[in-house]
């Protein structure tokens, strides 16, 4: 491969995956602390009412990492939603569903692939001939446990013990609110 | 005599009832039952096993066998509803992560198998037996092998805690159990089979049902490695789709509001707080994801 190519390779490569991290439009949903690390017991940096816009860039665990106005720094998931306050999101949701794409077809309205759209609704399931023949060919697909476990120590995937989580109450009003909001 | 044999069944009882539901029997019922049985070994005409089976019948309890069986015609609905979308290295991807996810659960023997549907809608599906399915809208629109593990750990939690199993019998008025034990001499079982979960499908399972595979399905992402907020992630994103994009219509009308689900699941935040940094695996997904690129065109 001459040098040419390669850099031609990459720049390719780079424009399939232009938006890994690609900022992406949020909103705070309750007034919270923007933190300079992604922990509960990280320095607050700025505070940040309910209906913010912001630009969501990464995620660490429960935390997205966000820019508002000069400041970079984290918030957690629960405060925070993708896309515009405005729930009416049909004019900027998309960004989710084919952010992976990275193609060029962003744009304001609904996208559609031109061609080729599979549905897959209620009335299809309501009204489906059972296909037995697509069962048999699923089912010879075997997968061997050692390939299995071959493929999670490549993905430096190692197994924890721990137990179900008791079984979570209703969120009351008073648990989901923070210690700084008491004050005002 | 009576006298134990109902102690028996009510300490059977006991025994059931606190295994359920957050911990699961992994063993079939029915060996339980022998043990008690022998126990008695006296020569008693007591039907000991009719008793057991109104009993499994009442927490909609069938064998592993016959869930499988049961699980077939499930997925063969399904399959008439989508095909299979044709791509083995994304097949095969999707059954890596979906299996190793798996072998952390408590139905771990299980012949897990994993598929994606060739269709645009974002969806997933589990049937019993342990056929777990997503489509190939769901997984495009996620961004981690972490959210890829999390949305699948939350539909294996379907097949641990037999949701439809239970639903299917409850609104199908179907005795699987009876059902299951005239399986190869009669017809009309499959037809009642195939539009029990025609129906179910088409509706979805209980909210609760729905709350508790999130709640278990973070659990098993964090055991198997992943970093557990994949699935927390992947609600955050259809919380910010277009709700009137007819692609999520089918997904929203048979599961709670993503908001409603995040808003519980936040709940075991703090928990899995410890297990923030495993794994997200972002490059092996969006490299494992390209052909989907040519897919979509």
């Amino acid at each position: 491969m001459t040098q040419a190519m390669r850099i031609i390779a990459i720049l390719l490569f780079t424009l399939s995956f232009g938006t890994i991290h690609a900022a992406e439009v949020a909103h705070i949903i309750r007034d919270t602390e923007l933190k300079a690390e992604p922990f509960s017991d990280a320095a607050g940096i700025a505070r940040l009412k309910a209906n913010t816009r912001v630009s969501k860039t990464e995620r660490k665990g429960g935390w997205y990492q966000i820019t508002f106005k000069d400041k970079q720094g984290w918030v957690r998931m629960t405060s925070l939603r993708l896309g515009e306050a405005d729930r009416a999101r049909g004019k900027s949701g998309i960004g989710s569903t084919l952010r992976f794409l990275g193609t060029g077809r962003s744009g304001t309205s609904d996208v559609t692939v031109a061609t080729g759209i599979r549905g897959l609704d209620a009335a299809d399931v309501a009204n489906a001939k059972p296909d037995h023949g697509a069962l048999k060919r699923l089912k010879q697909k075997k997968v061997d446990p050692a390939k299995v476990k071959q493929f999670a120590s490549a993905g430096k995937l190692t197994t924890t013990r721990l137990p179900y989580i008791q079984e979570a109450k209703k969120p009351k009003e008073k648990e989901l609110t923070f210690p700084w909001e008491n004050g005002e | 005599m009576i006298l134990l044999v109902t102690r028996n069944l009510k300490l059977l009882l006991c025994l059931f009832l606190l295994a359920t539901p957050l911990t699961v029997t992994a063993g079939p019922f029915d060996d339980l039952g022998k043990i008690l049985g022998g126990g008695n070994g006296n020569g008693e005409e007591f039907d000991f096993g009719r008793l057991l089976s109104s009993t499994q019948k009442a927490f909609g309890r069938v064998s592993d066998k016959d869930e499988l069986k049961i699980g077939d015609e499930a997925v063969a609905v399904l399959l008439g509803a989508s095909p299979m979308l044709e791509n083995d290295r994304i097949q095969r991807y999707v059954n890596m992560v979906g299996n190793w996810v798996a072998m952390q659960t408590e139905r771990s023997r299980l012949p897990w198998r994993f598929g994606v549907l060739d269709a645009d809608d974002t969806n997933a599906f589990a049937a019993p037996g342990g056929y777990i399915f997503i489509t190939k809208g769901l997984l495009k629109s996620m961004d981690s092998e972490a959210e890829l593990a999390g949305a699948l750990a939350h539909e294996t939690v379907h097949v641990l805690q037999r949701h439809h199993l239970k639903a299917v019998q409850k609104s199908a008025q179907i005795d699987l159990v009876i059902m299951m034990a005239q399986y190869n001499s009669d017809n009309k079982n499959l037809d009642k089979l195939a539009s029990g979960f025609r129906e179910l499908y088409s509706r979805g399972l209980d909210k609760e049902d729905e709350f508790e595979a999130d709640r278990m399905g973070v659990v098993i992402a964090a055991r198997s490695g992943y970093d557990p907020f994949g699935l927390p992630a992947v609600l955050q994103n259809l919380s910010a789709m277009n709700p009137e994009d007819s692609k999520l219509s089918f997904l929203f009308s048979t599961h709670p509001p993503p908001d409603e689900r995040l808003n519980i699941l936040s709940l075991l935040f703090d928990k899995l707080d410890p297990y923030a940094n495993q794994r997200q695996n972002r490059e092996r997904f969006q490299q494992q994801l390209t052909a989907l690129k040519d897919v979509a065109r």
